[in-house]
């Protein structure tokens, strides 16, 4: 009869418990919140100007060129010569023993883009 | 023959306005500029949702629904739509990710007076902690509570009396100060609003508990 009377208290308390204190649910993920946080902290206007200056960025049809190829001779260097052309230089070695000659002789060439 | 060109401009001028081009530039100048609709559940929503929600403002923006997603050692883990996450403990921001300047960390959350509820929030010591930004670290706050004059909150509907406490938050290191405002049910205690700044000149975060009001104010709801 007490174990009864202990249970069918205990019973009441949580029931009255259960509706007084309800519970905070879990379990939600974010297909159930609506709005985004990154959105409230951009200015709407600052996006309208971004958007502007896109627009008139696109409407000057200008488009962004590859990386230019420069030629360039066989050392790395770009020509310096007035004409664009590369200069090479030789030294040749005519002879022999104590009859040896040298001779610097030079020759252009057109630069190469590598 | 001014006509007949002013005519012809017209019609180039209605032509190239229905360009794809044309209507692109429209619709992002629109989208740009208009404010994101409100989030509005209703009471059979709240009701029938499998989850709470938390309705949240930063400063004059939309209001967000954010989802609840967690409860893990006492904190509460509010999930929005692009997956950013506002961690409440006893009702206060102890940590957030996904924001522009995120909260890392706060000390001695244990001691946080919201913990005690309404009826000893006056009786309060004055609560110090440090806490960790992303741009900055170890800011020292510290917080008194006040009561102040009761209010009505006003939401689905149905009016709610409230107990009102201002926690008036000093930067140790600035002496700048700020207020935060915290809505108790009258009668049963339950936090049901706040308005948090974290950190001196920060945003001001409005956060309603909609399913709690929900469920005090629907007898089927209390059954959640």
């Amino acid at each position: 009869m007490k174990k009864v009377f202990v249970s069918t208290a205990a019973a009441v308390l949580a029931l009255t418990m259960g509706t007084a204190v309800a519970q905070d649910q879990a379990g939600g993920s974010s297909s159930g919140a609506f709005g985004e946080i990154s959105a409230t902290t951009i200015a709407a206007g600052a996006v309208g100007v971004a958007v502007a200056a896109a627009v008139i960025s696109n409407s000057r049809g200008t488009t962004v060129n590859p990386e230019e190829q420069v030629a360039t001779c066989d050392d790395g260097n770009v020509p310096t010569r007035p004409d664009g052309f590369c200069l090479k230089e030789e030294v040749i070695v005519t002879g022999t023993g104590t009859n040896t000659f040298t001779q610097l002789v030079t020759s252009t060439y057109a630069p190469t883009v590598k | 023959m001014p006509v007949r060109l002013l005519c012809m401009f017209a019609m180039v001028a209605v032509l190239a306005s229905c360009s794809g081009t044309s209507r692109i530039y429209y619709q992002d100048f629109k989208a740009a500029l208009s404010r994101p609709a409100d989030a509005n559940l209703s009471l059979q929503q709240l009701q029938s949702s499998s989850f709470d929600s938390l309705y949240f403002t930063r400063d004059d923006g939309p209001v967000l629904s954010l989802a609840l997603a967690f409860i893990e050692h006492g904190q509460q883990k509010w999930v929005s739509a692009d997956n950013a996450y506002l961690i409440l403990q006893h009702g206060r921001v102890v940590r957030t990710v996904g924001f522009t300047s995120d909260l890392h960390h706060s000390t001695h959350i244990s001691g946080d007076p919201l913990q005690y509820g309404p009826d000893q929030l006056k009786q309060a010591a004055p609560w110090l902690r440090l806490t960790d930004w992303t741009d900055a670290s170890g800011l020292p706050l510290q917080s008194v509570f006040t009561e102040a004059e009761p209010e009505f909150l006003n939401l689905l509907e149905q009016q709610i009396a409230c107990r009102v406490f201002v926690e008036r938050v000093t930067a140790i290191d600035s002496a700048e100060q700020f207020e935060n405002r915290y809505w108790f049910d009258a009668a049963s205690g339950t936090l049901l609003q706040s308005r948090q700044q974290l950190r001196p000149q920060g945003p001001v975060y409005t956060m309603t508990f909609i399913s709690r009001y929900a469920r005090l104010i629907s007898p089927a709801g209390a059954d959640l």
